[in-house]
C-alpha cells in the first residue's frame, strides 16, 4: 500500500537493474529516457488529473440517457444522441491521436479537451433541449478520444520508458477509483436529490480536474518521449504515419486481440445486469450497483501489481491472464443463475479490467517506441476497441433475443476464448530488450 | 393570430362545471400559455370518457397552427407531440362526435371564424413521459418511457423501464394500461397495480415483436 501512495519502489528499482543489464541500444531515446526525474508534484497531480478526469467521464456513460428520460425525451431521441455520440467516439480516435501526435503541449491539448468536455456536461445538465444535447455528446466524444491518448503521452513525457509501467498502473488505479466513487456517487445523489443533481456533480469534477492538470510542471514532460521516441513526429504527416504503423506487425496482433476482448466484454455486464433485475427481486437495484462499482475497486487495487509484473514477467502473461479472466466470467453468467453469484463473477472484470488498463498503453508504447506516433498507435488501437465493443452490444442483443442469454454469454465467452488463443499463438512479448536478462 | 374560441358544448364534456371560457385573440404564446396546461390536463383526464375527442381535435387544430405549435413544442416536448398524435388518430376513428371537424368545402369559413379550443384547469392534466411508476406499496419501479396506441388510437400499455442503477440493467416492461392509476393527489407518479416481483419476470418489450402486456383490468396486486 506504501507504493500504492508514494511511487517509490518501483522507480527506485528500476534504474539499478537497467545497470546490470545488457548494453544499450543506440538511438537518441537512449539518452533521454535514462533518468527522467518528475517532481512529486507532478506525479501526484497527475494522479489527481486522471481521477477527477474519470468521475467526469463516468457521468457521460449510461446514466445520459435515464436523465434524459426524466427530461420527458422519447426513446427514439434518446438512442439517436447515444448513437451519434458512439460514432464520433469510433471515428475520432484516429484523428485524436494524430492530433496529439502533432501537439507542441500536450497538457494544452489535454486542457482545452477537458474544458470541452465541462462545457458539455454542464451544457447537458443545464438545459437538455435537443440541439445542445446532441453538439454536446458530440464534443464529449470528440474530447475523450484525445483525452485517452494525451493522458499517456503524458505519463511517458513525465517519467520515460523505464518507469512507465509502475505509471499506467497507478493511472489505472486512479481512474478507476474515480469512476467506482462517482457511480456511487452520482446513485446516491439521483435516489435522495435528483437526476440532474447527479449529473451537475458529475460535471462540477472537471474544476478539480483543471487545476490538478495545471500543477503538472510542463518542462517535466519530454515532448520526444511522449510521441514515442522523436521529437517532432507526426506533423501534417498522419496518413503516412498510419501507413508505417500496420507495418508493426506486433500492433497490428495487438490491436486484433484487444478487439476480440471488447466483442467478448463490452456486452457482458449489461446482459448480466438485466440477469440480475430479471431474477432477484428485492435487492435488484444493489447488486447491479455493486457490479458497477466493485470491479472498480478491484482494478485499483491490482492495476499497480500488473504495473509491476508487467517490467518484471514480460506482458504475455498477463494478457493471457486477462483473457483467461474474461472467458471465465463468460462462462460462469453463462452457467449461474443465482444472481449473488452473478454478481461474484463480475469480480473478474476487475482482474480482466486492471491488466488491460495498463497494458493497453504498455504495449503500445513497447512496439511503437521508434516510431514517434505512439499517440497516434493508441488511436487506432482505440478505434479497434470501438469496433469490438459496437459490434458486441449488437450482436450479443441478437443473440440473447433470438435464444437466450446463456447462449450469448457462451457465444462470448467463445470470443474470449479466441482472443486467449490469439495471445498465446500469435502474441509475441514486447517488453523492451534490456529488461528481459 | 389564432382565435381561440371555447363553447360550453366543448368544455360540458370535460364534466368540470367552472371551467373558463374565453373567447380571444391571441398570439402563439399566449395560446401555449392555455394550451400546455389543458394538455397536462388532458393526460390525466384521459379515461373519464370519449366525448372527449372535441377536445383533442380542438387541441390538435391548435397544434397545427404553426406559432402556437412551435411554442408549445419549447414548453413541453414531449406532451405536445403525445397529445398531437393521439388526437389525429382519434379523430379518424370517431368523426361523429359532434366535434367540429372543419371540412373542405366550409374550410375557408371555418379559417374565419377561429379555431376552436378548450380551456383546461392546469392541474388536472400532465405528462406521462418520464413519470415515476410505483407499485401499490409504493416502490418505485422506474419510470415511463413510452406509450403505445393500437391502430384505433386507443392507448394499450405504457413502457416502463424498470429496475438497473445509473441506466445499466433495467429491462422495459410493457404494463396494460388499466393497470396503471393516476392518483390526482401526487403529481409526476403513476401507481401500477402490480408487484416488482410480477413486473421483473415480465418478458422485454421490443418494438415490432408480438408485445406482451403484463396486467390488465382484473389484475391483482
Amino acid at each position: 500500500m506504501s507504493d500504492f501512495l508514494g511511487a517509490g519502489p518501483p522507480r527506485r528499482k528500476l534504474p539499478s537493474r537497467a545497470e546490470k543489464g545488457s548494453p544499450a541500444p543506440p538511438g537518441p531515446d537512449r539518452q533521454r529516457t535514462s533518468s527522467p526525474s518528475p517532481s512529486l508534484t507532478s506525479r501526484r497531480a497527475l494522479d489527481w488529473f486522471v481521477f477527477f478526469l474519470a468521475d467526469v467521464q463516468t457521468g457521460f456513460g449510461a446514466f445520459v440517457s435515464v436523465y434524459l428520460t426524466t427530461e420527458k425525451w422519447t426513446q427514439t431521441d434518446i438512442g439517436l444522441v447515444l448513437t451519434a455520440g458512439a460514432v464520433v467516439g469510433l471515428v475520432g480516435q484516429i484523428p485524436g491521436g494524430a492530433i496529439v501526435d502533432a501537439a507542441r503541449s500536450e497538457r494544452w491539448v489535454a486542457a482545452a479537451a477537458v474544458a470541452a468536455v465541462g462545457i458539455s456536461a454542464f451544457a447537458l445538465a443545464m438545459s437538455p433541449i435537443f440541439v445542445i444535447v446532441f453538439s454536446s455528446r458530440i464534443l464529449q466524444a470528440g474530447a475523450s478520444c484525445v483525452l485517452g491518448p494525451a493522458i499517456a503521452a503524458i505519463s511517458l513525457g513525465l517519467v520515460g520508458s523505464k518507469g512507465i509501467s509502475a505509471r499506467l498502473g497507478r493511472n489505472a488505479s486512479f481512474a478507476s477509483l474515480g469512476s467506482g466513487l462517482a457511480a456511487a456517487g452520482m446513485g446516491a445523489c439521483a435516489y435522495y436529490i435528483s437526476d440532474r443533481a447527479a449529473f451537475i456533480l458529475a460535471a462540477s469534477m472537471t474544476v478539480p480536474a483543471l487545476f490538478a492538470l495545471f500543477q503538472i510542471r510542463t518542462h517535466e514532460i519530454d515532448p520526444a518521449r511522449a510521441h514515442g521516441g522523436v521529437a517532432k513526429s507526426g506533423q501534417g504527416n498522419a496518413i503516412a504515419g498510419l501507413l508505417s504503423l500496420f507495418e508493426i506487425r506486433p500492433l497490428l496482433i495487438f490491436a486484433g486481440c484487444v478487439a476480440l476482448f471488447q466483442l467478448a466484454n463490452a456486452a457482458m455486464l449489461p446482459l448480466a445486469a438485466s440477469m440480475m433485475t430479471l431474477r432477484s427481486s428485492k435487492f435488484a437495484t444493489i447488486l447491479v450497483a455493486t457490479s458497477i462499482v466493485a470491479p472498480q475497486l478491484v482494478v485499483a487495487v491490482l492495476s499497480p501489481w500488473v504495473g509491476r509484473k508487467a517490467e518484471l514477467w514480460g506482458r504475455r502473461p498477463l494478457l493471457v491472464l486477462c483473457f483467461a479472466a474474461l472467458a471465465v466470467r463468460g462462462l460462469l453468467f453463462a452457467f449461474l443463475i443465482n444472481p449473488y453469484l452473478l454478481m461474484a463473477a463480475q469480480l473478474l472484470d476487475g482482474v480482466s479490467g486492471a491488466a488491460l488498463a495498463v497494458l493497453v498503453p504498455l504495449i503500445i508504447a513497447d512496439v511503437s517506441g521508434k516510431t514517434g506516433h505512439f499517440n497516434l498507435a493508441q488511436g487506432a488501437v482505440g478505434c479497434a476497441v470501438g469496433v469490438g465493443a459496437s459490434i458486441s452490444t449488437t450482436v450479443a442483443g441478437y443473440v440473447s433475443d433470438r435464444f437466450d442469454s446463456p447462449t450469448a454469454f457462451l457465444m462470448m465467452a467463445g470470443f474470449g476464448l479466441l482472443g486467449l488463443a490469439a495471445v498465446w499463438l500469435a502474441m509475441p512479448e514486447t517488453r523492451p530488450n534490456e529488461e528481459r536478462d | 393570430m389564432i382565435e381561440v374560441r371555447s363553447s360550453t358544448q366543448r368544455t360540458r364534456c370535460l364534466q368540470r362545471p367552472n371551467l373558463p371560457t374565453v373567447t380571444a385573440k391571441m398570439n402563439g404564446r399566449e395560446a401555449a400559455a392555455i394550451l400546455v396546461p389543458s394538455a397536462r390536463r388532458f393526460l390525466c383526464g384521459w379515461r373519464r370518457g370519449k366525448e372527449e375527442t372535441a377536445v383533442l381535435v380542438a387541441l390538435a387544430l391548435l397544434g397545427a397552427q404553426a406559432p402556437a405549435g412551435a411554442a408549445t413544442r419549447n414548453l413541453q416536448p414531449i406532451a405536445g407531440s403525445f397529445v398531437w398524435r393521439l388526437a389525429q388518430a382519434a379523430s379518424e376513428s370517431q368523426p361523429n362526435t359532434g366535434a367540429p371537424t372543419p371540412r373542405d368545402d366550409d374550410k375557408n369559413k371555418a379559417e374565419k371564424a377561429g379555431v376552436p379550443a378548450t380551456v383546461v384547469d392546469g392541474e388536472q392534466l400532465e405528462s406521462v413521459l418520464g413519470i415515476e411508476a410505483l407499485s401499490s406499496t409504493g416502490d418505485n419501479m422506474g419510470r415511463i418511457v413510452d406509450i403505445i396506441v393500437d391502430r384505433s388510437g386507443q392507448i394499450r400499455a405504457a413502457i416502463i423501464d424498470f429496475g438497473g442503477f445509473l441506466g445499466v440493467g433495467s429491462r422495459k416492461i410493457a404494463v396494460d394500461w388499466r393497470s396503471l392509476h393516476f392518483d390526482p393527489k401526487k403529481a409526476g407518479s403513476v401507481v401500477v397495480n402490480l408487484t416488482k416481483d410480477q413486473l421483473r419476470v415480465a418478458p422485454v418489450y421490443k418494438a415490432a415483436e408480438p408485445v406482451v402486456m403484463i396486467g390488465g383490468p382484473d389484475a391483482k396486486p
